[in-house]
């Protein structure tokens, strides 16, 4: 237990931080299990955010914000641990089969364009939109470097999502063209080439 | 109209599953070794301490002793090679890794508090492990890019889970743990799911940016700096110094670390790293832990004698340094000791629960459809415990008989995975490879006994080896549950043959 990151702690901060979120998820699950009403799921939902408050007083800005966020799914967690009919575990498991209908599996050459698109095509389309906002982006180097990471980072797990669920492929390919294109129109206006 | 707007909607629900679906099966295996062996990691620090725990540990240290440690390692490295180190690596004790390590070029011991070489350094397990966490074992860019890339799939996987979800809240404590076995699992899927999905976005979000960071440090040297990755990157770094091969007597590391310690007294230097050592061009860079932040460490950049040069400003920078320098220890949880390392084991443990869920969830449909993969789920049970099994024989291959932990793992999950589909029954199978690993986790908790005999019970070594005592507890309560429930079916199955 004993770690230099403890040091700067502020324990009457954790502890209200930890009483707060518990809380607030003990009346969500409460309310979950209809023993309180809607009122209190909200408060539940505002301890959660107020605790997030007293995390960032115990551990700092950053540290609180991440701790804030973890520390109600631990919560929430052990409750539903808590709360499941472990009784029911023991009983044999029911594999029902044959109840589910046939359905028509979609060709290989389908999957494919699925998957180049959500992969390669999402890529560079996002690759290509961050590159055109980073060459035109009037912030420090640093700024940018780490802005354009994280655009692609949050932009291609977008497309992707898209990509692998539209049935109708043309949407999410026609949004990737018009992303490389506005991406490498700032690129070649920027770069002059 | 309400109708047209629930069909609207069941069809998109239809239409995120089949994604989240198809997305889920390609990437389940890789995402699965890189999440477990993720969440072991977690403990790297105390592993490394666990495979050499007769090492003697301190926390306070004087500089001097350090800059005696300095010149051993160097001297050690010359009598080594004529080659000069590129570098002179220097890790300072402190409460969570109490140890003073020094690297120059091939050569890597541990001092003394006096600053006196006792034993060398020899991590090569656990660097495996974060290799195998990193980089999947392969080559740096290859391998980092590819885990990058999982870490775009999973954050994909986050979003269209949520999607794919519309219950989300109604249903978000309900475990409904009798009857069909998929709505059991997709309720363990879901739960585990929701629940952790924002840790799984920040692990995500971190992993991909530290893993395209090379891929994307090109893109933006080879459009925007002639190719120059040193330059395209250079805001987030110091300068490395050019060489100059001349020879200089080594930079005075304790005047660097009495400069930095008079900086801030809140700080604590952990780290010193000196370029080019032993040369006109050496530059002495030192890290120093920031209180209160998730930022790695401040960067400061002093010349030879130990005169303060600039600092990198990773703890009050630019905000994209910042952010740049919190992604580490908001990844690997070293922010806040070992309550935090737990929770990430934790929260870890459900994100792989959740992916060998989520896989299960598809093979059962299947069966469901009429089309069972047999070979498919035996070959699925050999990957989720197939591969702690693999882990866990490797560091006993590792600390008994010194085998490359590398080959051991890999070819031991191959062969797993292979000799389970050939198993004839999948739920014998399961607790048979569960039994093994159980013992696997045992054997190794003894071994490391008898090895190191009561070193083995104390600090970091003692914890790591409780954790596997307690998760060989943990697992033999699972097998003994999994046993009454096939002798419950057994028995349910005699009294109806009985009865009917």
């Amino acid at each position: 237990m004993n770690s230099w990151f403890l040091v700067s702690v502020s324990p009457a901060a954790a502890l209200s931080a930890i009483v707060f979120a518990s809380l607030g998820v003990g009346l969500l699950y409460a309310r979950s299990r209809r023993k309180v009403g809607v009122l209190w799921c909200w408060l539940g939902w505002g301890l959660i955010v107020a605790s997030s408050w007293f995390w960032q007083r115990a551990l700092g800005f950053d540290r609180g914000i991440v701790l804030a966020l973890l520390w109600p799914a631990l919560m929430a967690l052990t409750l539903i641990a808590w709360g499941a009919d472990w009784r029911a575990a023991l009983q044999p498991v029911v594999t029902r089969t044959g109840r589910l209908r046939e359905y028509g599996a979609a060709s290989w050459r389908y999957r494919s364009r699925r998957w180049l698109l959500a992969g390669p095509v999402s890529f560079l389309a996002t690759t290509v939109l961050a590159m055109g906002w980073f060459a035109h982006s009037q912030w420090s180097d640093a700024n940018r470097l780490v802005g354009a990471a994280l655009l692609l980072v949050v932009l291609w797990p977008l497309a992707m999502t898209w990509s692998s669920s539209d049935s109708r492929l043309w949407r999410p390919l026609a949004v990737n063209v018009a992303a490389l294109a506005l991406g490498g129109g700032l690129l070649l206006y920027r770069t002059g080439g | 109209m309400r109708m047209a707007k629930s069909n609207s909607r069941s069809t998109f629900v239809k239409a995120a599953l089949s994604g989240h679906s198809g997305l889920g099966l390609a990437l389940s295996a890789l995402l699965y070794i890189v999440a477990f062996s993720g969440t072991v990691a977690v403990f790297y620090p105390q592993f490394e301490r666990w495979e050499q725990p007769l090492v003697s540990e301190f926390t306070q240290w004087q500089p001097e002793a350090i800059g005696r440690a300095a010149d051993a390692i160097m001297a050690r490295e010359a009598d080594r090679t004529e080659e000069p180190p590129d570098h002179l690596f220097i890790a300072l004790p402190y409460a969570d890794v109490p140890r003073l390590a020094v690297h120059a070029g091939e050569s890597g011991a541990f001092a003394d508090p006096a600053g006196k070489l006792v034993k060398e350094v020899d991590h090569h397990w656990t660097h495996f492990l974060t290799d195998l966490h990193l980089r999947l074992s392969l080559p740096t860019t290859l391998g980092l890019t590819l885990v990058g890339i999982l870490g775009v799939g999973l954050t994909a996987l986050v979003v269209g889970g949520i999607l794919a979800h519309p219950n989300l809240l109604k249903d978000a404590f309900s475990l409904r743990w009798g009857g069909s076995v998929r709505l059991r699992m997709a309720d363990v899927h879901n739960r585990l799911g929701v629940w952790s999905s924002p840790f799984a976005l920040m692990l995500a979000i971190s992993g991909a940016v530290i893993g395209l960071s090379q891929v994307l440090g090109f893109v933006v040297a080879t459009l925007f700096y002639g190719g120059d990755t040193e330059a395209a990157t250079s805001s987030l770094f110091l300068p490395d110094p050019q060489p100059t091969h001349e020879a200089a007597p080594l930079a005075d590391v304790s005047a660097a670390l009495e400069t930095v310690r008079g900086l801030s007294p809140d700080m604590y230097p952990n780290m010193i790293i000196v370029h080019e050592p032993g040369t006109t061009a050496q530059r002495v860079e030192v890290g120093a832990l920031v209180p209160g932040r998730l930022v790695w460490s401040e960067f400061y950049a002093l010349d030879a004698s130990g005169e303060l040069l600039e600092s990198a400003g990773w703890s009050d920078g630019e905000p994209g340094v910042q952010i740049y320098a919190s992604l580490f220890r908001l990844h690997f949880g070293h922010f806040g000791g070992l309550p935090v390392q737990i929770l990430y084991l934790l929260l870890g443990m459900c994100l792989c629960v959740c992916i060998a869920a989520g896989c299960d969830i598809w093979l059962l449909r299947q069966r469901q459809r009429g089309t069972p993969h047999p070979r498919l789920e035996k070959a699925w049970t050999g990957v989720v415990w197939g591969i702690p099994l693999a882990l866990t024989l490797s560091a006993i291959g590792w600390l008994a008989l010194e085998w490359p932990p590398l080959y051991s793992f890999w070819i031991g999950s191959a062969l797993m995975v292979g000799a389970s589909t050939r198993f004839p029954d999948r739920t014998r199978l399961a607790t048979t490879v569960k039994s093994v690993l159980l013992v696997a986790m045992v054997a190794l908790v003894l071994m490391h006994l008898a090895l190191f005999g009561a070193g083995a019970t104390r600090g970091a070594a003692g914890m790591i080896n409780s954790l596997l005592v307690l998760a060989s507890l943990l697992l033999m309560g699972r097998i003994w549950l999994e046993l009454r429930r096939s002798r419950t079916r057994v028995e349910t199955a005699e009294l109806s043959a009985e009865t009917g």
